[in-house]
């Protein structure tokens, strides 16, 4: 998996299933640790972004592949589920797109909803999708106060305590979180996902 | 007029590509135009689009240019370029590629860095109206800036939710007698193009005399290659109604990919710019931007100036100086967080590039990453101040008759000097003496050590009491209702 080896990994997938191991221990013992050894070496500069974004796809079959073969009393659910978009008016995606693999690696079952989205679609996305945290990203600061707008949103139609609200971007700062309200903030794609989790007590 | 800071001659320029890869990259550019088209995501450019010859997809918002329909357009360019201040003494106007280039250093950046002397350490904060005025004064106040792009964010009008940009172009008008370049950086709606529009004319004395003195201009980049985003089709319709000229441009968003190929994107995008520039207003007046950037993939930092690109930006500076016949924008930024030897590196390797390949204005951002530092304002300064004497030089240093002076070999022969010389005190004045760099001795220089950095930082409060002239009283009056009336009607 780390050599993001699609091929190799699903080979290696069903000789664990052959060989007696659980479903849930080779995602938890195996597919995990690869990813958990990506996701650190990432957040020290000493890999590239592909590998990231390629090892992550891989996980993703290697992960739906061993679920197709866990009995109906096994069971493998993600840590939490993020949904994740840039605000109306901002079509700034690549933050978003580094993030995705970033929160997949730390155990996320993550759905991402574009750019330029309205507050009404994260609303009605993170009510379909079942959000624990739902991540506004903004590169610009005209669009910043979007996050804002969201949040008093979420306040005005009594649904402020069920979501987890992480903002991020170029123009955001643990100042701005604070200042709306927010629940979370991080300054980079790592230590965003270790934000996460705390959020939601994994 | 502004002189502007002295190219090389047009035939001594850098050319990476020879005119086969020219027309190379050309025909590659036009087959992506036709093959894989672009995204413009505004009804009206896609009209425009359709009614002069492009196959349009209006559900995918997909235009495919023919070669034959780009070729027409960038064929009907306008040649004369006038980017007007507040009075003639301040206009950067010229016909075709000039031969000098014109400063502007500057790009509407959210955070101020700055050297706190109580703390003895460098410190970054969100900028403010009072720091937009501030810098907008001292880039009036420098002789090698030309042109000015608010140099920084009002970011407390963003976080108050009023009518941001507006209240920007409002404390930058009143700041400089400078032309005003109302960059990307910032996105911009249609509605605030009329309040700015509105706002110049206050200054200039009408909306005619703004169409004939434009003292303002926009900015419109494809983000990423082959997306015309919201954002960047407002930045081409607004100047195009008010008759402003806009600088157009190709990528504005991370490519790492093989250099030919993002050169391609991005001529392709720069094209499909200039062409949709056209069907929307013959008159419009524009000038290329030359903003190819990448991520960088481990640190994942937006790399502007990083040496892969800059390769790729000389040779897209040939490519629309030799193809299109265009002046060039181009606008490469720092990574450097504080000033030190990386920071003066990253600027000097910038600037050389430009002046090298012939760049007519030269946008950079000076500063620390994302927030605008005066210290390398001033830096830029030095180096253009360099550049222009290098520029000044080229001439003789040819090797004509006049220049090699053999008369003078033959007096001075091997045994005298030629101090006194008339050849030596008709070309003394020629000789580069620097403002800030030190060019002393070391026992003089060790008199009292005073660094490059201590110099800049001398001159930054030396320039801090200038003060440019005043707007008249009813004008500031008549510009602070139309803040508030946009203020009103675009707060959110």
């Amino acid at each position: 998996m780390i050599k993001y080896d699609t091929k190799e990994t699903l080979k290696t997938c069903k000789e664990a299933i052959e060989s007696g191991i659980s479903p849930v221990d080779a995602i938890q013992k195996g597919l995990n640790v690869g990813m958990k050894h990506i996701g650190d070496a990432f957040s020290k500069s000493q890999v590239p972004l592909p590998v990231v974004i390629l090892a992550a796809k891989t996980m993703s079959e290697s992960i739906e592949y061993l679920k197709s073969k866990m009995t109906k009393e096994e069971k493998f659910e993600p840590i939490g589920r993020f949904l994740l978009g840039v605000v109306e008016g901002d079509i700034h995606d690549i933050g978003a797109k580094i993030l995705m693999p970033i929160l997949q690696i730390a155990g996320f079952e993550v759905k991402y909803i574009g750019t330029d989205v309205p507050i009404k679609t994260f609303v009605e996305e993170a009510k379909k999708f079942g959000a624990d945290v739902i991540g506004l990203s903004s590169f610009m600061t005209t669009t910043m106060t979007e996050q804002e707008r969201f949040i008093k949103e979420l306040e005005k139609i009594g649904l402020r305590k069920k979501y987890k609200v992480m903002v991020g971007g170029g123009a955001i700062s643990e100042d701005w979180k604070n200042r709306i309200g927010a629940d979370g903030y991080a300054p980079d794609a790592p230590q965003t996902a270790e934000v996460a989790r705390r959020l939601i007590g994994k | 007029m502004e002189q502007g800071i002295t190219l090389p001659p047009k035939d001594k320029l850098w050319k990476p590509l020879s005119k086969d890869e020219v027309k190379q990259t050309v025909n590659a550019s036009l087959k992506v135009l036709d093959e894989v088209g672009i995204h413009v995501d505004n009804e009206i450019i896609l009209k425009s689009a359709d009614d002069n010859g492009c196959t349009v997809d209006y559900h995918k918002k997909l235009v495919h240019f023919p070669d034959s329909v780009v070729n027409d357009f960038i064929n009907k360019v306008p040649n004369d370029f006038l980017f007007a201040g507040r009075t003639e003494e301040f206009d950067v106007a010229y016909h075709g590629i000039p031969d000098h280039a014109y400063g502007v250093f500057g790009n509407c950046l959210p955070q101020v860095c700055f050297w706190d002397d109580r703390t003895s350490e460098y410190a970054y904060r969100d900028a403010i109206e009072a720091d937009l005025l501030k810098s907008t004064r001292l880039y009036d106040a420098l002789e090698n800036v030309h042109l000015v792009i608010p140099p920084t964010l009002d970011m407390e009008a963003a976080k108050n939710g009023l009518a941001q940009h507006v209240h920007e172009l409002n404390a930058t008008l009143s700041e400089t007698r400078k032309h005003i370049n109302l960059s990307n950086a910032a996105p911009r709606t249609l509605d605030e193009w009329d309040y700015y529009a509105r706002l110049a004319s206050e200054v200039v004395g009408g909306d005619e005399e703004l169409r004939k003195r434009p003292i303002i201009s926009g900015k419109s980049l494809f983000s990423p290659t082959l997306r015309l985003s919201k954002p960047a089709c407002h930045n081409l319709l607004g100047p195009a109604k008010h008759g402003l000229p806009v600088i157009l441009g190709g990528c504005n968003m991370p490519l790492t990919i093989p250099n030919a190929c993002n050169m391609v994107l991005q001529y392709s995008s720069i094209l499909a710019n200039v062409t949709l520039a056209q069907m929307l207003s013959p008159d419009i007046h524009f000038n290329i931007d030359v903003w190819g950037n990448s991520l960088h993939l481990t640190h994942v930092t937006m790399n502007i100036a990083a040496p892969e690109n800059e390769i790729v930006n000389a040779a897209l500076v040939q490519m629309v100086r030799d193809h299109l016949r265009l002046p060039v924008w181009h606008s490469p930024y720092q990574s450097a967080k504080i000033t030190d030897i990386q920071c003066a590196y990253e600027a000097t390797l910038a600037l050389y590039t430009q002046w090298v390949t012939g760049v007519t204005v030269w946008t950079n951002y000076p500063g620390n990453d994302f927030g605008y530092n005066p210290e390398m304002l001033i830096f830029h300064e030095e180096l253009a101040e360099y550049f222009d004497h290098m520029g000044k030089r080229f001439k003789d240093t040819l090797p004509t008759e006049e220049n090699i002076a053999f008369k003078a070999i033959k007096d001075i022969g091997p045994l005298n000097d030629f101090f006194t010389h008339e050849v030596t005190l008709r070309n003394m004045d020629l000789q580069y003496t620097p403002k800030l760099a030190d060019y002393r001795t070391f026992t003089k220089w060790n008199s009292d050590k005073k660094s490059m950095l201590d110099r800049i930082r001398e001159r930054i409060k030396e320039l801090e009491v200038y003060m440019p002239p005043r707007l008249p009283k009813d004008v500031t009056e008549r510009m602070k209702k139309i803040v508030k009336e946009a203020d009103r009607k675009l707060a959110r």
